[in-house]
């Protein structure tokens, strides 16, 4: 049987055969959660070089765990935010605190492109949001990622970082009000400048 | 004032949902690089284990599968050598070669001393 991205069996499953030996299994778990978990570090990283690092470690750790994978203990995908958390912990109380490194400029777009406006639109947008993301305390940044970019509920983020639900909650609010605060100056880049209420 | 500013904070919160929804359709960026590495990781990792579990493997298989590897084609000198040693045995129980007759002898008496330990009954009877 193929195994791949959109294979139906569940991650447990998935990595007890990678434990009997089957590649299959190990292609279907790198596709499955390689992209997630980098996009994951990326964003609490802000460095993409320094979240390949900490994703391929991420990785390298599930595939020594997983013969001894007890699937009734945790959930994987869980389990590898976690492991991704602490990693991106350890790396950003190791360096320096220094800028994070994201674009001060939008990429240039060939002006003869189709949807060149909207395509720069959308990188402003994006890189707003994650100089917002940047400037956000450790544990609300991981908590605002966890739940409003990758979707993950707040029980399943309180096991992640390893905090109550109700911390989760709190912190996920007070991360949006200061995200909403880094955001207020950039107007355009969120494209509604001209959306001014009246009094 | 109060009011613009409760605006405001409505729009930026609105703002905020539509920024998220608009980032987790982006498309991620190539990450097949990463992926190839992961992938090369995870082979490694299976190929040790492999390599950690095969020598003992034969031990957990039992004497059955010990024997089938020692009758197998190839082993026959072993095979030939065990039902030799076996035979010998057997011929040796039977026939018990005069060496071995001399030596039963030697050890065993001519005529055995009987010890009643626990004398009969029927002693202490014919006396009261």
């Amino acid at each position: 049987m193929p195994l791949d991205a959109t294979s139906d069996l569940p991650d447990a499953d998935l990595l007890a055969r990678y434990a009997a030996g089957d590649r299959a299994a190990a292609r279907a778990l790198t596709l499955r959660f390689t992209p997630r978990v980098l996009g994951y570090a990326t964003r609490l990283l802000g460095d993409r070089a320094e979240a390949e690092d900490v994703t391929q470690e991420a990785m390298l750790r599930l595939w020594r765990i997983a013969p001894d994978w007890r699937p009734d203990e945790a959930k994987v995908g869980t389990w590898l935010y976690r492991v991704v958390t602490n990693l991106v912990t350890d790396r950003l109380r190791a360096r320096a605190r220094r800028p994070v490194d994201l674009p001060d400029t939008v990429p240039e777009v060939a002006d003869d492109a189709p949807g060149a406006a909207a395509a720069m639109m959308q990188r402003d947008r994006m890189a707003a949001l994650d100089l917002a993301l940047a400037s956000l305390p450790e544990r609300q940044r991981q908590a605002v990622v966890l739940r409003h970019l990758e979707g993950l509920a707040n029980p399943e983020i309180a096991a992640i970082m390893g905090i109550g639900v109700e911390a989760v909650e709190s912190l996920t609010a007070r991360g949006k009000r200061t995200l909403a605060a880094a955001l207020s100056g950039q107007r355009t880049a969120l494209g509604y400048e001209d959306e001014e209420t009246g009094t | 004032m109060s009011v613009r500013l409760r605006e405001d904070a409505d729009m930026m919160a609105e703002g905020l949902d539509s920024l998220f929804d608009a980032a987790r359709a982006a498309t991620p960026p190539d990450a097949s690089g990463l992926m190839a590495r992961v992938l090369a990781d995870a082979y490694v990792e299976q190929d040790a284990r492999a390599a950690q579990v095969m020598p003992s493997a034969p031990a957990r298989k039992g004497w059955r599968t010990a024997l089938v590897a020692l009758l197998s084609p190839g082993n026959g000198r072993a095979a030939a050598g065990l039902l030799a040693a076996t035979l010998a045995g057997v011929w040796i129980g039977f026939v018990q070669p005069a060496p071995v007759a001399g030596v039963s002898q030697a050890l065993e008496p001519v005529s055995v001393d009987v010890v009643e330990l626990i004398p009969d009954l029927d002693t202490w009877l014919a006396e009261g």
